[in-house]
């Protein structure tokens, strides 16, 4: 409970922008999280499709549990709960493919609640690597995605904590909806 | 490509989603101008961001609870095998599972099964916690049955009303449920009069779980969907005791601040969704009604009392928020009575085919004519109180050996054939309460269509389908009971009834004796309306007064809160040498 405490006092420091409390904050929370992400990811069936955000929103409230915390913090907490989500995705596919010998893969569903990537199930290498390429042509482009796509976060939360405007996030969503469904339609023909 | 190339792809990109496509090319001649590359990346952009906006614009599929339908060119997964049951179409892929549309081998009827895939514990939890705890509601999707099958569990429930029409499902491909999020992308901002009865409807529904223990713990649009023109909450899997620990999910922006838990969080989400369908905006922008930047439309009296009600569901603090769905109901309650007619100004809005469910009114029968096409509907008179009949619907079959819909009496249809027709009926009343159906032959009997048997009172229910089998399913009313005028009357009381051999007994004799008549007529008892005229028209001459007074002596039965009939022409069967009995029926 005291680590709960600790945890939400610091998601509202760095949500009133304390860069002390982020820097604090992205391990702990890391840590915490990847703990709770390999339980539920051991609990699933080693051919089924993860879900990213359904893995996260609990996650997030295994670790935040019935503290009190105001909505920026949350929001805050969530956007970096979705990044460290990815990463935490990311090695356990590096693992399942070192395990299967390269003959596994490892697949997510993208949570959308409507549109080309609604209920999608694709490569979770593909998709990390499709967002590295797009964040080294815009990187808030691929922060937008990853948010979306790791967090289930609205485009009003997105922009609360990219400190944008939520017509700049549905700008960049929609070029980077389009630049997405195209690289990954390319590599899945690959 | 570069960074530098990719930024001004962008921004002709955004440039060009703002010009209609016919403009595109000169826009596109002058901001690339002979940069190639550029051209191709934006032109490449734009035809990837169209094919985008198409699956944006398809259906979110979604039965019973909601789910998303995959992309149009995910591959769907494999079917399962599931016992007695026939997965037909996949309809989307949920947080636990994949969500199909079946039919059940043994009764031929369409359901929504949901295949839960992983470790499902969780999802079964929830629905375990929901079929041992909750009895049924009228406004709570039915779990049907749950059951395992090899490595999967599964759960079975109701389909919901097909979004493409009114029509039984006969083509599963062309299926799509209709979620108050699909209704609200279609509509947008609802009337005033739609939201407060959807409030009131789901506040009953959460009333219902919370009183038994339970909180629901996603409520959302996705997750209200409409069965047998009803809205139902469901997706019951996040269904849990707040006592054993709290919910384990929820849905970002219908969560409150302090993450989901009580009842108090059912009523915040449910503001949420009010205030979601009666402004059409994200829910994450319930921040600024909070704030005071943003008002709910319906004037002062309306939009300004129902944005006090969800500014309290949606309070930061929970101590400020209500505690309990009675007290959000009694406010919503407020809302109304403090403005029927403003209330009833917005929800009588046309739309295609359902415009008739959101006419209310203090007047009597109404005849509307709009848009090319009639409909029968009704209201409420002012000796009726507050139970009214929202909707009567006559379904109009032709076909005696395999029927097949002509169409809604009164819309499509004005007239029937002996013999060779049949007639479906469908009411909804504005609560859940106790009716009969009663049909007023052709050849000047009677005949009781709801419930199956006289010797039964009938049950409490808002959504009736008649007449009903001995087994309790739906069929159809065969036109065989001579030519003259046909008539159903719908007879309702928020008090229990008894069986209809006894009232009918008590009542005595009715007026009711062999007619002719042209045209549809709608009556309640006070007036008589023919379907046809221009809005307002009154021509009671030559209508069919027998259905008239018939339906006035019903409604003047005791007990009886609201009556509703309709009357239309049976003629001859095409068949010429075929014989019409004329006389009152054996």
């Amino acid at each position: 409970m005291q680590d709960e405490q600790q945890t939400a006092a610091m998601a509202t420091e760095a949500a009133h922008g304390n860069p002390e409390a982020v820097d604090l904050l992205l391990p702990r929370v890391y840590d915490q999280l990847r703990a709770v992400a390999a339980a539920l990811i051991r609990n699933e069936r080693p051919d089924h499709t993860l879900q990213p955000t359904a893995l996260v929103h609990e996650a997030y409230l295994k670790l935040v549990g019935r503290a009190p915390i105001d909505e920026r913090g949350r929001t805050h907490l969530l956007a970096i709960a979705a990044r460290a989500m990815r990463q935490i995705l990311v090695d356990h596919a590096r693992r399942h493919n070192a395990v299967k010998r390269g003959g596994g893969r490892v697949t997510i569903r993208l949570d959308e609640k409507a549109g080309f990537f609604q209920g999608r199930r694709v490569d979770l290498s593909h998709v990390n690597e499709a967002l590295d390429r797009l964040a080294r042509l815009q990187e808030r482009k691929s922060q937008v995605v990853e948010l979306r796509f790791f967090g289930g976060m609205s485009h009003g939360q997105i922009a609360e904590f990219l400190g944008v405007s939520v017509s700049t996030v549905e700008q960049d969503w929609r070029v980077a909806r389009a630049w997405l469904a195209r690289e990954l339609s390319r590599m899945e023909s690959r | 490509m570069s960074p530098q190339l990719f930024e001004k792809a962008c921004e002709v990109f955004q440039r060009a989603c703002k010009v209609v496509p016919g403009q595109r090319e000169a826009l596109l001649d002058e901001a690339c101008r002979g940069d190639d590359e550029l051209r191709a990346e934006v032109e490449s952009l734009l035809n990837w961001d169209a094919q985008c906006a198409d699956s944006a614009a398809a259906p979110t599929l979604t039965a019973g609870p909601a789910s998303p339908r995959a992309a149009p060119d995910a591959p769907p997964p494999e079917a399962p095998e599931i016992p007695d049951y026939e997965l037909l179409v996949h309809l989307g892929s949920g947080s636990a599972g994949d969500v199909w549309l079946g039919r059940n081998r043994i009764d031929g009827q369409y359901y929504a099964i949901k295949v839960l895939s992983g470790s499902p514990s969780r999802e079964l939890e929830g629905v375990r916690e929901y079929k041992g705890r909750v009895a049924e509601h009228p406004n709570l999707l039915r779990i049907e049955h749950v059951g395992r099958t090899g490595d999967c569990c599964y759960y079975v429930m109701p389909l919901a009303d097909n979004a493409r029409g009114t029509a039984p499902v006969l083509d599963p491909r062309q299926y799509e449920a209709l979620t108050l999020a699909l209704h609200r992308k279609r509509q947008g901002p609802l009337p005033l009069g739609e939201v407060l009865a959807l409030g009131r409807q789901m506040l009953s529904a959460l009333g219902h779980l919370h009183r038994q223990g339970a909180v629901h713990a996603d409520v959302k649009p996705a997750n209200i969907v409409r069965v047998r023109g009803q809205w139902q909450l469901g997706d019951h899997g996040l269904v849990s005791d707040p006592l054993r620990g709290r919910p384990h999910g929820f849905t970002p922006g219908y969560c409150p601040p302090e993450g989901p838990g009580g009842p108090e969080a059912d009523l915040y989400a449910l503001g949420v969704v009010l205030f979601e369908v009666a402004t059409g905006c994200a829910p994450d922008r319930v921040a600024e009604l909070l704030a005071g930047t943003l008002e709910i439309p319906g004037g002062e009296a309306g939009g300004r009392r129902l944005g006090e009600v969800i500014r309290r569901a949606c309070a930061v603090k929970p101590s400020q928020r209500f505690g309990r769905a009675t007290e959000m109901a009694q406010e919503l309650d407020a809302v109304e009575q403090s403005s029927p007619d403003e209330a009833v100004r917005n929800g009588q809005r046309p739309g295609p085919r359902s415009w008739w469910k959101r006419w209310e009114t203090w007047a009597a029968a109404v005849v509307l004519l709009i848009a090319g096409g009639m409909a029968i509907i009704l209201a409420q008179s002012p000796a009726t109180g507050p139970l009214r009949i929202q909707a009567m619907q006559l379904e109009h079959y032709t076909g005696k050996d395999h029927p097949k819909r002509v169409g809604e009496i009164g819309v499509e249809s004005t007239e029937t054939r002996f013999d060779d027709d049949a007639v479906a009926i469908h009411v909804e009343l504005s609560e859940p309460a106790f009716c009969y159906v009663i049909a007023l032959n052709a050849d000047g009997g009677l005949q009781l269509c709801y419930p199956a048997d006289e010797h039964e009172a009938p049950p409490l229910g808002n959504v009736i389908e008649a007449p009903v089998g001995p087994d309790g399913k739906a069929m159809l009313f065969g036109l065989t009971d001579g030519v003259g005028t046909q008539a159903f009357v719908v007879v309702a009381s928020r008090e229990a009834l008894p069986p209809y051999a006894q009232w009918s007994r008590e009542l005595g004799e009715l007026p009711w004796r062999h007619c002719e008549t042209d045209g549809v007529w709608t009556s309640d008892g006070g007036r008589l309306e023919r379907v046809g005229g221009q809005r307002g028209e009154l021509r009671p001459v030559p209508g069919p007064m027998p259905f008239k007074e018939t339906v006035a002596a019903l409604r003047d039965a005791q007990g009886i809160q609201s009556v509703l009939g309709i009357a239309f022409p049976v003629r001859p069967a095409k068949a010429p040498s075929q014989e019409v009995p004329g006389d009152p029926r054996h």
